[in-house]
């Protein structure tokens, strides 16, 4: 009737993906609480960089994801770089929309991707189970989507600046309609899998505990009075952590498979351990914050007020200051703190009188 | 056709994506292009701008009576329509009573009231810090040098 399987283990499962989005909402509320707005972007440059960048580790590190996908990985940065030049000079609403609406496509995809894992490691459900999974993950997330203030703010905004013909009675129509087909598409989700139960086909447990806390995490966020932090922070800390989470797995499990046989190209970029690939994905999350030129203050959380240094010295003429001069004396402190580590090395490496440093100059 | 079709199924996805973007490209750039700025509409253009803007906002204020955004909005408006700067200030302070943080709009324009409206020092000093501390990279004027 029912039968467990995880994409791990249990316990990485109970933490990464049934814990997670619980522990993220806390993450959420404790920024908001006492943390300034900084926090988000923060989040952005520390997991939301760093889970792209284990996608291009995924797609160009693997030699066998790049053989199998080399056109659609030559021509897709091609296409989408021109997309989005042309959207940002003749059309930058619509490739805010775009982006916007596959981003939420692209978020539901991962919680029914990880839903899917939950049936294909349990070996549960029926042919049709997939089919159903993704009808559920549409209607709730759409739902999301349709009614919650955070999202009807951002969607109703557009709608405006475009000009498209609407009134309120079809707004709160779509709402109510939204809200009722969602029910409807729940009863239909139930019966599916009292169908199963009933033909013999067993459930996985896990999945479902799983889709709830996802869910749960998105509804109670987006309905927060300050959504913008809280489901900004906790939706980032959730999808960035369980994505970089199922690439470093999926990264360890063809490493093991292969062996010995490793291609080049894997030795290169596949870590040795966690410690490894953490470190990895930081670096390239300070690499993309400077070259993007993010405001300094965003590496530390709103807590390290980098530009902030002059800010009081106005009754000695010192202007607060810019970014730019931010950047500046982050170079300076790179340059300065490199020159003192230099001399800090050098003041106990060269003493002659140690039997170990003679027997290197002999 | 079939190397068309083998075309289309591999990259199904760019042109879900794309065909529909372009559609929408195609009607954005027939439209004129506005900022969605409230402020005293001085031609038709600009009316039929404040007109759409208001719709928006009372849309949402319809839809989410309780919502800090709705009380925000009601503000803007008594800000730049009506130019009352009390009671602008009464909407902005229940919209904060809730703790919002990550709303540069509401923070900033409350700070620029507070100074509009005289008060004390001592209390346009900690909505500007407030605004500042949210949005340290915010390239706006100080509202008190404005």
């Amino acid at each position: 009737m029912f039968r467990t399987g995880f994409i791990r283990s249990a316990l990485a499962d109970s933490f990464w993906f049934l814990g997670l989005p619980f522990v993220a909402v806390a993450c959420a509320m404790a920024c908001q609480q006492w943390l300034t707005a900084v926090a988000i972007s923060s989040i952005g440059l520390w997991i939301t960089a760093p889970h792209h960048f284990a996608t291009w580790l995924r797609t160009y590190g693997l030699s066998e994801d790049w053989h199998r996908w080399q056109r659609r990985l030559i021509f897709g940065p091609l296409l989408i770089g021109a997309a989005a030049v042309a959207g940002l000079t003749w059309a930058p609403i619509t490739l805010l929309l775009v982006v916007m609406l596959w981003d939420n496509q692209h978020s539901l995809m991962q919680q029914h991707g990880f839903a899917r894992i939950y049936d294909f490691k349990a070996r549960t459900g029926a042919a049709a189970t997939g089919r159903f999974d993704l009808m559920l993950a549409c209607f709730l997330y759409g739902n999301l989507f349709l009614t919650t203030p955070m999202f009807t703010k951002l969607w109703l905004k557009e709608v405006c600046r475009l000009q498209i013909p609407i009134s309120l009675d079809v707004l709160q129509t779509i709402q109510t309609a939204s809200w009722t087909l969602t029910g409807i598409c729940l009863c239909v989700y139930v019966g599916h899998m009292i169908w199963c139960l009933r033909h013999g086909y067993a459930l996985n447990p896990i999945k479902y505990l799983f889709i709830a806390a996802s869910y749960f995490l998105w509804y109670f966020t987006a309905w927060h009075t300050d959504s913008v932090l809280v489901y900004g922070v906790a939706h980032r800390v959730m999808h960035g952590l369980q994505y970089i989470v199922i690439v470093y797995w999926y990264l360890q499990s063809k490493k093991q498979r292969l062996g010995p046989k490793l291609p080049h190209r894997e030795r290169w970029v596949q870590p040795r351990t966690v410690f490894g690939f953490v470190l990895m994905c930081a670096v390239y999350a300070v690499a993309y914050g400077l070259i993007s030129r993010h405001p300094l203050d965003n590496f530390g959380f709103g807590v390290l007020h980098f530009m902030a240094v002059y800010q009081d010295a106005v009754e000695y003429g010192s202007e607060p200051m810019t970014a730019a001069a931010g950047y500046e004396l982050y170079a300076a402190v790179i340059i300065s703190g490199i020159a003192m580590l230099h001399y800090y090395f050098d003041s106990f490496i060269w003493r002659v009188r140690e039997k170990p440093i003679q027997d290197g100059l002999t | 056709m079939s190397a068309l079709l083998a075309f289309i199924r591999q990259h199904r996805i760019l042109i879900v994506v794309f065909v529909p973007g372009l559609l929408l490209a195609m009607w954005e750039v027939t439209i004129p292009l506005n900022s969605m700025l409230i402020k005293q509409p001085a031609n038709d253009v600009e009316r039929r701008d404040v007109r759409r803007l208001l719709f928006y906002m009372e849309s949402y204020r319809a839809l989410f009576p309780h919502q800090p955004d709705a009380e925000a909005f009601q503000g803007f408006y008594a800000l730049n329509l009506k130019g009352d700067w009390q009671l602008a200030r009464e909407h902005f302070e229940r919209a904060l009573q809730s703790g919002v943080k990550a709303d540069q709009n509401l923070l900033y324009w409350y700070a620029y009231v507070l100074v509009k409206l005289n008060e004390d020092p001592a209390k346009i000093d900690a909505a500007i810090v407030k605004w500042r501390k949210n949005f340290p990279s915010s390239k706006r004027t100080d509202p008190r040098d404005m």
